[in-house]
């Protein structure tokens, strides 16, 4: 195999949020149809090297064709990411200087966990990393940046009229749109396996993830609670992030049962997923009670 | 690559810049506070004291013919109460931490509005919340003090608690234990030289022994006669009448204004109104129409009711404005005071 054909096809495939099956196929299917055309050029005369350099100057630029395939394969998932970090910048940067400026509030905590969150997903978005299992780490980047903004939501809701306006909007569009992200990154934009395409494994994912949205709005808002009311006790806060956690490793669990073609032990986990708002509450009482009882 | 350097860069840049600013611009907490409180009180003269915030500084100003600023303490130190003295001419307050820990004592001052002058009548190593006086107990200052500043679940705030009353004896410079009541929370205290009694409003739950019966208990005004503290008795009012919170009588005793709930705004607050209750006529009546937050009524010698309005009610820093209106509903207008809402 051509070594540079194969730098060359790197290149492309790069640009591509396909997963590391999809992208040996791709890769595979670039590499011997440059091999053709050189093959065809060397034929019309050309000398090996010649032919190798025609192949890919008239195949285009890497690039821009590996953009091309990104947009082709996943209509618009390159221009929703930008977007989202683009507006979660600027979000993040004007609330930040509006508690600052207009309630004196110096919140450089959430400035920057915000900036690191947005940047993230703007650089893997435009530098997209090979080594890294993308849709994982998109996804568990995703989830992440919706705490932070979840966070900030707190803050805007705080500012007074018309800035909680402004900014609650604002951070609501960027919500949604980290959402609808991470239904796209679990459950459209996958290799079609036959797990994948089965109906009932798209019903354990927006299943999952129905369920990973209510845990994260009830943590975040038995902490706004505590955070408004109390005076002490943050050290006992990591108790209330214990019913995410689970919630990951029984999904994860899940899909590795499916994988595995047990359907049935799958489902069961999947109810399993019912009880942990109920995980959550009760960690949320034991908390109250327990600092009551000091 | 080079534009991902230079976003890279931007990025880095604003955030450095950002996080500066806020060396710069950050206000202490101490110093945040702004503007009129709902702590006020107005003299047989018709002097209005007032607390207003300026740059977190607690500042007394007396509205009488001109306005002049009777007291300020520095940004760490808040005013609970004030108390204007008959004649308008001196005033006494209370101040203690404005972050109060259950370390924090009070200050009693002493200020002569015409001399300039502030002293320290007393001090204490308790939380005094309000303070009182009346015309037939002129030599006795009267008080709120907490036994406790505490929270009793980690998802309430500490406040003050273990409530009781107390007297202080101006001329002997003598304090004097009321009550033996330790009350969850007290509030408007009154005095009535005229009965020998002082007027509080707390929980009805003398009769309370279940945890059940306590949360039920509605909140009532009492009267505990000077000479018989231990023996506290429930102002009569209707069955039907939720809780009560801020109150002043009238001194002739046929009405008794009451604060209490009258509704929710649209975004499911609280609105709290003024209401009058007969004990002639035993009829409720509704004497504000604000729609907002109505607070702290005072019956003044001008037979007029003054109250404020807080405009920003839950919100994170009230908006005061005070007005006085008619008993009868005819005329209410607005007393402009510093730091009042526009």
């Amino acid at each position: 195999m051509n070594t540079a054909f194969e730098r060359f096809v790197k290149a492309v495939v790069h640009e591509t949020d396909c997963s590391r099956e999809e992208r040996e196929d791709l890769f595979e299917e670039l590499v011997v149809h440059l091999e053709c055309a050189a093959s065809d050029y060397q034929e019309n005369g050309y000398s090996e090297e010649e032919a190798a350099e025609m192949a890919m100057t008239h195949f285009g630029d890497g690039k821009y064709v590996g953009r091309k395939l990104q947009h082709a394969m996943y209509p618009y998932r390159r221009e929703m990411l930008l977007t989202l970090s683009i507006m979660s910048l600027l979000m993040t940067y004007g609330l930040y200087l509006s508690q600052l400026f207009v309630m004196g509030d110096w919140h450089y905590g959430w400035l920057l966990l915000g900036v690191a969150t947005s940047s993230a997903l703007l650089f893997l978005t435009l530098r997209p990393v090979v080594l890294l299992n993308r849709r994982a780490v998109m996804n568990t980047l995703l989830v992440l940046h919706i705490t932070v903004m979840g966070a900030g939501l707190l803050l805007a809701l705080d500012l007074i009229p018309p800035y909680s306006a402004v900014f609650g909007i604002w951070i609501a569009a960027v919500l949604l749109l980290a959402v609808v992200l991470i239904f796209r990154t679990t459950i459209y934009d996958v290799p079609a396996t036959a797990m994948n395409v089965r109906t009932e494994t798209k019903i354990i994912h927006y299943f999952n993830l129905f369920m990973g949205i209510v845990l994260v709005c009830g943590t975040l808002f038995f902490l706004y609670m505590f955070l408004i009311f109390a005076s002490e006790g943050y050290l006992r806060l990591w108790i209330l992030a214990i019913p995410a956690a689970v919630w990951g490793i029984v999904y994860a669990l899940q899909l590795i049962l499916l994988k595995r073609g047990r359907q049935w032990p799958a489902y069961v986990m999947a109810a399993l997923q019912l009880a942990m708002p109920f995980l959550l509450f009760g960690l949320w009482i034991l908390t109250v009670r327990g600092g009551a009882q000091q | 690559m080079k534009k991902l350097y230079v976003s890279a860069a931007a990025i880095v840049l604003a955030t450095a810049v950002c996080v500066s600013l806020g060396f710069s611009y950050e206000v202490p907490d101490d110093e945040k506070q702004q503007g009129l409180t709902g702590v006020y009180d107005v003299a047989d003269s018709g002097a209005v004291g007032y607390v207003t915030y300026e740059d977190g500084k607690p500042t007394i100003y007396v509205k009488a013919d001109k306005e002049t600023q009777a007291a300020q303490l520095p940004a760490d130190q808040s005013i609970s109460d004030i108390v204007m003295l008959p004649g308008g001419k001196k005033l006494f307050y209370v101040s203690t931490d404005k972050t109060m820990t259950d370390g924090s004592g009070s200050i009693v001052h002493e200020v002569d509005i015409m001399e300039g002058t502030d002293v320290v009548l007393f001090e204490e190593d308790a939380i005094i919340t309000e303070l009182a006086m009346d015309e037939g107990e002129p030599n006795r200052l009267f008080y709120l003090q907490a036994g406790v500043y505490t929270n009793y679940s980690p998802v309430a705030a500490e406040y003050p608690h273990e409530f009781d009353i107390f007297t202080y004896d101006i001329a002997k410079k003598k304090h004097h234990r009321l009550t033996e009541l330790q009350k969850y929370s007290m509030a408007s205290l009154q005095v009535s030289g005229i009965e020998q009694a002082v007027y509080v409003q707390m929980d009805n739950d003398l009769e309370s022994t279940t945890p059940e019966e306590l949360y039920e208990a509605n909140q009532r005004i009492f009267q505990i006669p000077l000479d018989r503290p231990d023996q506290p008795k429930i102002i009569f009012m209707p069955m039907e009448t939720g809780d009560l919170y801020d109150f002043a009588l009238i001194p002739d005793h046929t009405t008794l204004i009451y604060q209490a709930v009258a509704g929710t705004n649209d975004r499911g607050i609280y609105e709290y109104e003024l209401f009058g209750y007969n004990w002639g006529t035993m009829q409720t009546e509704r004497l504000t129409f604000q729609k907002e937050h109505a607070a702290r009524p005072v019956y003044g010698a001008d037979q007029k009711l003054y109250y404020m309005v807080d405009y920003n009610f839950a919100g994170r820093q009230p908006d005061y404005t005070l007005f006085r209106m008619e008993l009868n509903g005819s005329e209410t207008e607005q007393v402009p005071l510093r730091g009042a809402a526009d």
